[in-house]
């Protein structure tokens, strides 16, 4: 705030105090369920409703999280959600950056088209095509099943898209070299295209394990033993019981999110650029 | 066929002009070209290969046997019996699929339109330098990208009639349980959750426009609002036109906070279209039902994707 004061006072200086104290006002506001949030997970229940609302808990009950934690199976959805998360990452991350080699330096009849209909797939929701995508997979007999779980969601189209405009802005003339020094396709992929898209494929990867950890109607749409559920789907079973303790449920849902929390602080800068060019999360 | 044959046959002439000189004559230059250039375009297609299998299977396989579906009556168990158009011209006259168009439209119309004047204001607020910037911005970020599923469950207690915000606020207002006031509970998260996201999808779009456009009108004496009808908001159209497929869609989706904070109810009152499909194909298992609703949705999908490539085109001629 220094700044701000000692600077002489010019028309734009009022201005700029207002915006401030606007800007710390909204970010109270958009602060505020958080808190809450927090606060509650770590309150007696008989304090979460408390009016006025009590916002530093009093005694400050950190046993509620293990006990939400065992009052259902979480260590086993925790299991799942990571090995459903990891085994998506890494398809997405490998097939994504395979496909957009393949679109960005290759060249083969009806390649255009091949990318427009998969670029065309980029809008269309899970929600449209769950009941037929349900009847497939239970043909396959994949209901109840890791790779039902994986498999049918495990590839974006904007994966796609977005390793093809990644890999197009490398230079031709490393592959060409590669090629002239006699490298196999495959190892010019591995050992110049793979490292040189280190920072796309970090992206990439951040955001695909942010929409794996997070996914909700897949998993609820395939999985009904409860051996196989994720995080999400122990969530909305905790909150469809009768009478669930709110504290119970404000614990867990900050379990849930706080990884999140934790990634997009780490690597803040990237996904909001990410964001802001593809427009991929929300 | 020797090592060394393998390699040469690699080699693209006009990459190496050593070899280039070698390949005086045409009858020995062809052939080898022929071949390779096959070869590297199966190697290239081969490359796509498992993604369009992945696509094949899981998007354009269901989308064609949602149509196939969507003329038949079935329960997953009995054989399909065709029914021609019969589920079609049910959902005309089917209060229920209305109710969920009414719902997914009301939704949309009172999140976007919110989301994206806030999530604008806020760009506004943060695009020049300021103190605590990059915090504020991550503040408003943040509630984007925390956890759908945690933050609908909590939002759940948030609304209750004796939760916090009715507290604070003075109100008693029962938002998640009447039918009056429980779309408007779910709206109120969802534009808390949404408003984020534009705000970062306007501040780059905002940091676009050259500061000197802003100068020279300035200098031509033009005030705040001038700047903003005149410069700000033309240049913004295709931030604008990117923003409303993506809300449209959206409401299509909305799925996850109405079945964790409401289940659809009370009487069917914040029931979206995602929901009735999920509750008439895997609720109810009438299949063919869903699967009609289903291509509804997807034709009003593919006029957007259509608008989608158009403005992607536009995009690759500027460079962006």
């Amino acid at each position: 705030m220094t700044h701000l004061l000692s600077t002489y006072w010019r028309p734009g200086t009022i201005y700029t105090v207002i915006r401030f104290f606007l800007l710390v006002i909204f970010a109270i506001i958009m602060l505020f369920p958080i808190v809450w949030i927090v606060s509650g997970s770590l309150k007696p229940l008989e304090q979460v409703f408390a009016i006025p609302v009590k916002w530093i808990p009093d005694p400050i009950q950190w046993h509620n999280y293990p006990d939400a934690w065992t009052s259902e199976n979480f260590t086993r959805n925790l299991i799942n959600s990571i090995i459903v998360l990891v085994a998506q990452v890494t398809i997405q991350v490998l097939f994504s950056s395979l496909a957009g080699y393949g679109f960005a330096k290759h060249n083969f009849p009806g390649k255009e088209i091949l990318f427009v209909i998969i670029l065309s797939m980029s809008l269309l929701p899970l929600q449209i095509i769950m009941i037929p995508l349900f009847v497939i997979v239970k043909q396959l007999g994949w209901i109840n099943t890791y790779q039902g779980l994986i498999l049918p969601i495990a590839v974006s189209a904007f994966g796609v898209f977005f390793m093809r405009q990644f890999i197009s802005s490398i230079p031709s003339e490393y592959i060409d070299a590669a090629r002239v020094d006699g490298a196999h396709e495959l190892a010019i992929f591995f050992r110049i295209v793979i490292p040189m898209s280190r920072p796309a494929l970090v992206t990439l990867a951040l955001l695909a394990a942010l929409a794996s950890w997070d996914e909700f109607l897949w998993p609820l749409i395939v999985i009904s033993d409860q051996n196989l559920a994720t995080m999400p789907l122990g969530i909305s079973y905790l909150k469809s019981l009768y009478q669930a303790p709110a504290h119970w449920l404000l614990a867990v849902s900050m379990v849930m999110a706080l990884p999140l929390l934790i990634i997009f602080l780490f690597a803040q800068q990237r996904i909001i650029e990410s964001t802001a060019q593809t427009g991929i999360k929300g | 066929m020797s090592n060394k044959a393998m390699e040469q046959k690699q080699i693209h002439p006009s990459q190496n002009s050593t070899r280039v000189q070698k390949m005086h004559s045409l009858a020995v230059l062809w052939p080898t070209n022929w071949h390779y250039y096959t070869r590297m375009k199966v190697i290239g297609f081969l490359f796509t290969l498992p993604v369009l299998i992945f696509f094949l299977t899981f998007n354009v396989y269901p989308i064609l046997s949602a149509f196939a579906i969507s003329f038949t009556e079935f329960d997953l168990f009995s054989p399909m019996k065709w029914v021609g158009f019969e589920n079609y011209s049910n959902l005309m006259t089917n209060r229920y699929f209305w109710a969920a168009i009414r719902v997914t439209l009301t939704f949309t119309l009172f999140f976007g339109p919110p989301a994206w004047a806030i999530g604008f204001a806020f760009a506004s607020l943060i695009k020049d330098k300021i103190f605590g910037r990059s915090f504020f911005r991550s503040v408003f970020f943040i509630p984007t990208i925390l956890s759908a599923v945690a933050m609908a469950t909590a939002w759940s207690l948030l609304l209750r009639q004796n939760g916090p915000l009715n507290a604070i606020l003075g109100l008693s207002i029962p938002w998640l349980t009447s039918q009056q006031s429980a779309l408007w509970g779910i709206v109120l998260m969802s534009v808390w959750q949404g408003i984020g996201w534009f705000m970062v999808v306007f501040l780059a779009g905002l940091q676009s426009i050259p500061e000197a456009y802003y100068e020279a009108a300035k200098i031509d004496g033009a005030g705040r609002w001038q700047l903003l009808r005149h410069i700000t908001l033309p240049l913004l159209r295709p931030v604008f036109a990117f923003i409303v497929i993506h809300t449209i869609i959206a409401g299509m989706k909305v799925f996850t906070p109405m079945f964790i904070m409401t289940g659809g109810g009370p009487n069917n009152a914040t029931r979206s279209m995602a929901m009735l499909i999920y509750h008439e194909g895997l609720r109810d298992l009438r299949m063919g039902r869903a699967s009609a609703i289903s291509v509804v949705g997807f034709l009003l999908i593919l006029i957007l994707t259509v608008v989608q490539l158009r403005l992607f085109r536009v995009h690759e001629e500027v460079g962006t």
